[in-house]
């Protein structure tokens, strides 16, 4: 991978895919390969795999096997006392409890986040001049 | 946060500052990293805290040298030095000793023991590419 994904719009993308699972496995180890290097993608990988471990942990309550029989019964009740009772609100009840699960039970796209905040671009370049110490020091027992 | 940082960001100057650190302020600083960085970042500090002083100048040596590249040139050394990690347990002596040897050479001797037929035949190309990264760097 030549390029950051995170510099250019168009492959900004690629980033979100990769953290749906969305890349074939070539794509995926390069974006690898080039976050081990990109500290600003590595957090936004990371970001984004704690944002979706959250999603997969997320369960909706289960609904009530008498849910849609107590719901129907609840609204004919309604619509028979009220001066609308003329009218015939049952096809829009589906619609709108269709737009409720919408609203709640589908994970949104991820969204790009925000670039990382200054600090942690100073983090991560003490980062590796630790790592880099690390690294010579270990050469440098090798070479006894 | 950022007077914080200014104790790791002297490691340019006095490559060894962030490894004096304050225990307590270290941790202050790594916090900013995700858990998992933080934690082999602190894991590699505690190793350089308990080099000796003799090494701890040697390693100063070298971190200045290393500093002094360019920056793909050092890319290629830590590329190198991870690739070296992941060579087999039976291998990595072996490379180990060549990496020596060619260590102690002068330049024209270790292009011409890098090119000689014994180093092709003894080393397969992942090795080889490790060992030629590797050669010249750290004296």
């Amino acid at each position: 991978m030549r390029n950051c994904p995170l510099q250019h719009e168009d492959s900004a993308s690629l980033l979100l895919d990769h953290s749906a699972g969305h890349l074939d496995a070539d794509q995926s180890r390069a974006l690898n390969r080039h976050a081990e290097t990109c500290g600003r993608c590595r957090a936004f990988l990371d970001q984004q795999d704690r944002l979706w471990r959250v999603l997969d942990a997320w369960e909706t309550e289960p609904v009530s096997f008498d849910f849609q029989r107590r719901f129907w019964l609840r609204a004919e009740q309604a619509s028979a006392i009220r001066w609308w009772s003329g009218i015939s609100w049952k096809p829009a009840i589906p619609l709108a409890a269709l737009a409720l699960c919408l609203a709640i039970g589908l994970p949104r796209r991820p969204t790009p986040n925000p670039p990382p905040p200054v600090d942690m671009a100073a983090a991560e370049a003490a980062e590796q001049a630790i790592e880099d110490l690390d690294m010579l020091s270990q050469l440098q027992s090798q070479m006894k | 946060m950022i007077r914080r940082w200014l104790g790791v960001w002297v490691l340019a100057a006095l490559p060894l500052a962030a490894a004096h650190q304050p225990p307590a302020e270290r941790e202050k600083d790594l916090r900013q990293l995700p858990p998992e960085r933080q934690k082999k970042a602190q894991e590699r500090l505690d190793r350089l805290q308990k080099m000796s002083p003799q090494e701890r100048q040697r390693l100063e040596k070298r971190y200045e040298e290393f500093q002094r590249l360019p920056p793909e040139e050092k890319q290629r050394v830590r590329a190198a030095f991870h690739r070296f990690e992941a060579l087999p347990d039976d291998r990595r002596p072996k490379v180990r000793a060549e990496w020596q040897r060619l260590q102690a050479m002068a330049p024209a001797e270790r292009d011409k023991r890098l090119a000689s037929p014994a180093f092709q035949n003894k080393f397969n190309p992942n090795e080889r590419q490790i060992l030629r990264d590797l050669a010249g760097t750290l004296h």
